[in-house]
C-alpha cells in the first residue's frame, strides 16, 4: 500500500501513467519510481486498477439511436409549463408588492395631509356656528309672529325699507340688476350679509342656524304649503331644522354599495402567485 | 463525407448527416451511460435522449473534439437521471431473487457477440459485476472521469471538455478515483481472472 504518499505524489504517478506530465515531470517521476519502493508499489497497483478498467467488458447497444423527424418535431411540454407557471408567479409576485407599495405610499401622504385639512374644517364650522348663534337668539320673536315673506329675485323697485308687509311682495335679496337697495328683505337683514360671507369664504356647510335666518326671509302666498324649489319650508316646519335634503343625500349614499377592488386586487395576484408557484413546482418535481 | 462535413450538414438540419454522426458514437455513448447510470433500460432512455439533446443544440458546439462534446451530452444527461433517482427513489413492484438480480446486473446475453467459451463469458461477468459495484460506489464527477478515461479511453483534454472543468481537476478527480477502485477492486481479487491477480496488487 502506498498510504504515505501524498495525494500531489499519486496524482504524479497517476498521470504518468497517462502521459499527461511535462518532460520534467515525466524524467523525475520515473526516478522516483526507479529509486523509491513505495513510489513503485503505488505505480504498480495504479497500472493494475487501470488495466482492469480497461478490460471492462463492453455492451452493445440494444438499438439504434437514430432520430426521425417525429422526433426531432416532438415538443417536451413540462418544461414549457414549468417556465409558463415559474414567470406567472414572477409577474404576480412583482404586481403584488408594487401595488402593496403604491398602497403603502399613498396611506403615508395621506396621513400626512389629513391631520391638517380636518382640523382647518373644525375651526371654520366652529367659526361660523359663533357668528351666527347671536343672530339665531334674536329671531324667535320674528318667527312665531310674522309668516315668511317671499322674495322677488332681480327685483329692481325693493323698497327702501324693509318693513314686514304680509300682503305685498317685497324686493328681493341680491339678483341680477337690482336697485341700490335691493339685496335683502327680512326682519334682520343687517346680520345676514356678514353670516353668508363668512359661509363663502370659508366653505363650511351653513350651519343650522344660518338656515333658519334664512327662512324667515322668505314669505309667499302659498306660505303655507313651502316652496321646494326655493328651498322654503311650509310655515309649520318654518325655524326647523333643514335635515331633511341632508338626509335624502345621505340615504342616497349609505344605499349605494361602495366596492374597493384595491383588496380584490391583491387578494387576486396573491393566490395566482401561490397556485402558479405550486403548479410550478409540482411540474418541475414530474420531470 | 467526413466529420466535419456531417457537423456542418447536420446543423443546417440535416438528420441524416446526424444519423451517420449517431451510428459512430452511439456505443460509446451507451456505454457510458451504462457505468454512469448502473441501469439499462436508464441508460437506453439517456442515451436517446441524450442524441435528441445534441441535435437540438448543435448550435452550441464550438469546434474541438466532437466526440468530447457528444460524451458531454451524454454525461449531463446521466446526471440528470442521477439527480431525478435521488428526488424519487423507484422501487421495483416485485422484490427480486438472488437470481433476478444477477441477470439484471449482468445481462451476459447482451454483451459483444464472440466466441468466449462459457468459462471466458463467466470470468468477463465476474469482472464486471466487480468494476461495476466499485465504480458504483463513486462519487458521480469521480466515475464519470474514470469511466470516460480508463474505460472510454478518452484523453484528458476531452474529459475537460466533456465536464466542463479544468485539466488539473480532471487529474486530481482521475487519480483520487483509480485509488478508490484500487481499494475496492481488492475485495474482489478471487473474483478477477488471473492475469488481474499479480503480485500484492488488485
Amino acid at each position: 500500500m502506498s498510504s504515505r504518499l501524498s495525494p500531489h505524489a499519486l496524482m504524479q504517478i497517476s498521470a504518468y501513467l497517462d502521459g499527461q506530465l511535462s518532460a520534467r515531470e515525466m524524467s523525475e517521476t520515473a526516478h522516483k519510481i526507479q529509486t523509491d519502493p513505495q513510489y513503485r508499489q503505488a505505480f504498480e497497483e495504479l497500472k493494475r486498477t487501470r488495466l482492469v478498467l480497461r478490460n471492462t467488458p463492453r455492451r452493445k447497444p440494444p438499438r439504434n439511436y437514430y432520430l426521425t423527424p417525429q422526433m426531432v418535431k416532438q415538443r417536451i411540454r413540462q418544461p414549457v409549463m414549468v417556465r409558463q407557471f415559474g414567470f406567472a408567479s414572477a409577474f404576480a409576485a412583482i404586481a403584488l408588492v408594487l401595488i402593496l407599495l403604491g398602497d403603502f405610499a399613498s396611506n403615508l401622504s395621506f396621513g400626512a395631509m389629513a391631520p391638517s385639512a380636518m382640523m382647518a374644517d373644525q375651526a371654520a364650522s366652529e367659526s361660523v356656528a359663533a357668528e351666527s348663534a347671536p343672530l339665531t337668539e334674536s329671531m324667535p320673536v320674528t318667527q312665531e309672529t310674522k309668516p315668511p315673506e317671499v322674495i322677488y329675485w332681480g327685483t329692481q323697485t325693493a323698497p327702501d325699507t324693509m318693513a314686514p308687509a304680509p300682503d305685498s311682495a317685497l324686493g328681493g335679496m341680491g339678483g341680477g340688476g337690482g336697485g341700490d337697495a335691493a339685496g335683502t328683505t327680512g326682519a334682520a337683514p343687517l346680520s345676514t350679509p356678514s353670516t353668508a360671507e363668512e359661509s363663502n369664504r370659508t366653505g363650511a356647510v351653513i350651519p343650522t342656524a344660518t338656515l333658519q335666518s334664512l327662512g324667515n326671509f322668505t314669505t309667499s302666498s302659498d306660505a303655507s304649503n313651502g316652496n321646494p324649489i326655493l328651498g322654503i319650508a311650509p310655515s309649520d316646519q318654518q325655524g326647523e331644522p333643514l335635515t331633511q335634503t341632508l338626509s335624502v343625500i345621505e340615504e342616497d349614499t349609505s344605499d349605494r354599495p361602495s366596492i374597493d377592488w384595491l383588496p380584490i386586487i391583491e387578494i387576486s395576484l396573491a393566490v395566482i402567485m401561490i397556485v402558479s408557484a405550486i403548479l410550478s413546482i409540482a411540474f418541475r418535481r414530474r420531470l | 463525407m467526413d466529420e466535419a462535413g456531417l457537423i456542418a450538414a447536420a446543423r443546417l438540419g440535416d438528420l441524416d448527416a446526424f444519423n451517420h454522426l449517431v451510428m459512430v458514437y452511439q456505443s460509446l455513448a451507451y456505454n457510458l451511460a451504462v457505468r454512469l447510470l448502473n441501469d439499462l433500460d436508464a441508460a437506453d432512455d439517456a442515451t436517446q435522449t441524450a442524441f435528441l439533446s445534441a441535435f437540438r443544440h448543435l448550435d452550441t458546439y464550438r469546434g474541438g473534439s466532437f466526440r468530447a462534446w457528444v460524451m458531454r451530452m451524454v454525461t449531463n444527461t446521466c446526471y440528470d437521471e442521477l439527480r431525478r433517482l435521488k428526488r424519487h427513489p423507484q422501487q421495483p413492484l416485485e422484490p427480486m431473487g438472488e437470481d433476478d438480480n444477477d441477470e439484471i446486473e449482468s445481462p451476459y446475453w447482451m454483451a459483444d457477440e464472440s466466441q468466449a467459451t462459457p468459462e471466458m463469458q463467466i470470468e468477463q461477468r465476474d469482472l464486471e459485476n466487480a468494476i461495476q459495484h466499485c465504480l458504483h460506489d463513486l462519487p458521480d464527477e469521480f466515475r464519470s472521469v474514470v469511466v470516460m478515461v480508463d474505460v472510454e479511453g478518452l484523453d484528458y483534454e476531452e474529459v475537460a471538455q466533456a465536464v466542463s472543468k479544468p485539466l488539473g481537476t480532471v487529474k486530481s478527480r482521475l487519480s483520487r478515483a483509480r485509488l478508490r477502485m484500487r481499494d475496492c477492486l481488492q475485495g474482489f481479487t478471487e473474483l478477477l481472472p488471473s492475469i488481474f491477480r499479480q503480485d500484492n496488487g488488485v
